[in-house]
């Protein structure tokens, strides 16, 4: 990777001489995947989950290591393995700009050599999941990002792929559509039966959609496995959130663990105690037993926090 | 040999329905389309008015007249519309925008030769009117130059100006290749029709020296002169070997180095 000095000065230097580091984007990252799993790739900006995605389906060439996808090597390119997977990246757009998607997804027929009979049956089930055949038939860029990522979709799995790679296909999507498309997703690989390998910064994607998760720090794996192996091997402290018939004095509970709100409103108190794991169930009865308990709850933290947790423990090793 | 057949039908195939999307997309922005084929028309008329003058000072320029010189023009114009409106403007210089953000990702994952797509992906329809321009532009000088037209003058020289075709592809195939390797290189395709485009003077203007590199190392001044000279009957017959050797060469070439570069795409962050 070239390494530019800043300013105009550095800018002139760089012309004849370049000082180049060697950034490994991926290093030793191994995994194998079964037929119809759904796995999570999860990583920081730059962690190397996008580079894996490319490189598992043939657009980058590693300098090293063996690939194989489906018994193919995927950088030879071939034509029998290119029809068997599909490659969804939210951020990069296969559909023609100003035809409709119908037009994108005929031309996608021709490319794949999908029968018309077959060609038909699908479209009309992926139109028909995702609730688009009043729109197919619209120009794209008369869309909204929405209904072009479902026209996105449909265009990448006509051909019925049996792996699909997503390359975070919610990115820039309101709540209600990154639900519907995860709810498709779902569907699809049941199904299906396709394998998928999904990247995303929307922890509610993987939560939802992955019973497995390879968690990927700056090129190398750091955790494979699966996502509730994380929340046990990450996430040292339990949520209990109480609310208190009476007030109660917000120092006498810091002695059962890190107080993190507290809310006092007349008579009742609301109250949010961070709680080391092992110690969850003695707290939680102890608290019972010394104070005027009306409502307890104990929740594991949310997977963006236990993430976190996971990345800063690995980079404190 | 089957398989290829195959795939090549399965190509010309897809390339009609292209074809057809291409038409489809140039109506939608029916202003603009109509203002390409007006620039086509006015480029045409400029070049033939300045053509016309110099030729009111002389009477011919290497040994070329000029109803002679205005068939090579209209051949020429006729070679450049096919080159640049079906690789060149819509695919070709479109390449290093494509490798720079990543573009070719989409291309790369299909079931599809990737050197198709993308330089022949998508046609540009206002070249048809320059390729009218052209043939009238030849046929006018045909009949004023009072020409030998001959029916057996004229297999050869289709022969000689599909293979100029295809070299003219193939090196504008090669050249804007390197993008890949450059990552940011615009200036690209247009040194690439600039090469190309050598080919639209006659080759007797160019000293011997000039000659013997256009015509051996960078084989321009081939793709119009000698199918020119072909058609108004001055064929020297060993080009109908040399030159589909030439050209076939060239297209293999283009392959194998598009293919190389590919091994060294990186891709766009996402």
């Amino acid at each position: 990777m070239y390494q530019k000095k800043p300013g105009l000065m550095g800018s002139l230097h760089s012309l004849w001489h370049r000082e180049y580091k060697t950034v490994k984007a991926v290093d030793e990252v191994s995994f194998e995947i079964k037929k119809g799993e759904v796995v999570g790739f999860i990583g920081q900006n730059g962690a190397g989950k996008t580079t894996t995605l490319k490189i598992l389906s043939g657009l980058l060439y590693p300098t090293g290591g063996k690939v194989s996808v489906l018994g193919f090597d995927p950088w030879k390119r071939q034509c029998q393995f290119q029809k068997q997977f599909a490659l969804v990246m939210g951020q990069k757009n296969q559909l023609w700009w100003d035809l409709p998607a119908m037009e994108t997804f005929l031309l996608n027929q021709a490319i794949y050599e999908i029968p018309p009979n077959h060609f038909k049956k699908t479209l009309k089930e992926l139109t028909a999941l995702l609730d688009v055949e009043s729109i197919i038939n619209v120009q794209v860029r008369k869309l909204s990002l929405g209904q072009r990522m479902k026209c996105e979709l449909i265009a990448a799995l006509l051909h019925n792929p049996q792996v699909l790679f997503l390359d975070e296909p919610t990115i820039g999507l309101d709540v209600v559509m990154q639900k519907i498309l995860r709810d498709f997703i779902k569907v699809y690989n049941q199904k299906f039966g396709a394998t998928i390998i999904l990247t995303s910064h929307y922890m509610g994607d993987v939560k939802e959609l992955c019973k497995r998760a390879v968690i990927i720090d700056r090129g190398k794996k750091v955790f494979d496995g699966e996502l509730q192996n994380i929340i046990d091997q990450y996430a040292r402290n339990k949520i209990l959130s109480f609310v208190f018939a009476k007030p109660v004095d917000r120092k006498s509970l810091a002695q059962f663990g890190q107080v993190k709100e507290f809310d006092q409103d007349g008579c009742l108190s609301t109250v949010t105690i961070l709680v080391p794991r092992k110690d969850t169930s003695r707290v939680a009865a102890m608290l019972m037993r010394k104070l005027p308990v009306q409502d307890l709850t104990i929740e594991e933290p949310p997977i963006e926090a236990i993430i976190r947790e996971a990345f800063e423990t690995q980079n404190k090793k | 040999m089957v398989l290829m057949a195959t795939e090549i039908i399965k190509h010309l195939k897809l390339y009609w329905k292209l074809v057809r999307f291409s038409a489809s997309l140039e109506t939608e922005y029916r202003f603009s389309f109509l203002m390409e084929i007006l620039v086509e028309i006015l480029y045409f008329a400029v070049t033939l008015l300045a053509m016309r003058v110099i030729f009111w000072n002389v009477t011919e320029i290497a040994g070329w007249s000029f109803y002679q010189l205005l068939t090579l023009y209209g051949i020429n114009m006729v070679f450049s519309e096919l080159v640049l409106g079906l690789a060149f403007i819509f695919n070709l210089r479109r390449l290093p925008e494509k490798v720079l953000y990543g573009g070719l990702d989409v291309i790369l994952t299909k079931p599809i030769n990737s050197q198709f797509v993308v330089s022949l992906w998508r046609p540009y329809f206002a070249l048809v009117p320059g390729v009218l321009a052209g043939l009238i532009a030849t046929f006018y000088g045909f009949t004023k130059g009072n020409l030998n037209f001959s029916l057996l003058n004229l297999l050869p020289f289709t022969w000689l100006f599909v293979c100029g075709l295809i070299i003219a592809y193939s090196l504008g195939m090669i050249i804007t290749t390197f993008s890949v390797w450059l990552i940011n290189a615009v200036s690209l395709p247009t040194f690439a029709e600039q090469i190309i485009f050598l080919a639209k003077h006659p080759r007797s203007i160019f000293g011997k020296a000039w000659r013997v590199l256009f015509m051996t190392v960078v084989p321009t001044i081939f793709m119009v002169s000698i199918p020119t000279e072909t058609l108004i009957g001055n064929l020297q017959s060993y080009w109908l070997i040399v030159a589909p050797f030439l050209a076939f060469s060239l297209l293999f070439l283009s392959h194998i180095i598009w293919e190389q570069s590919l091994k060294s795409y990186c891709s766009a962050s996402s």
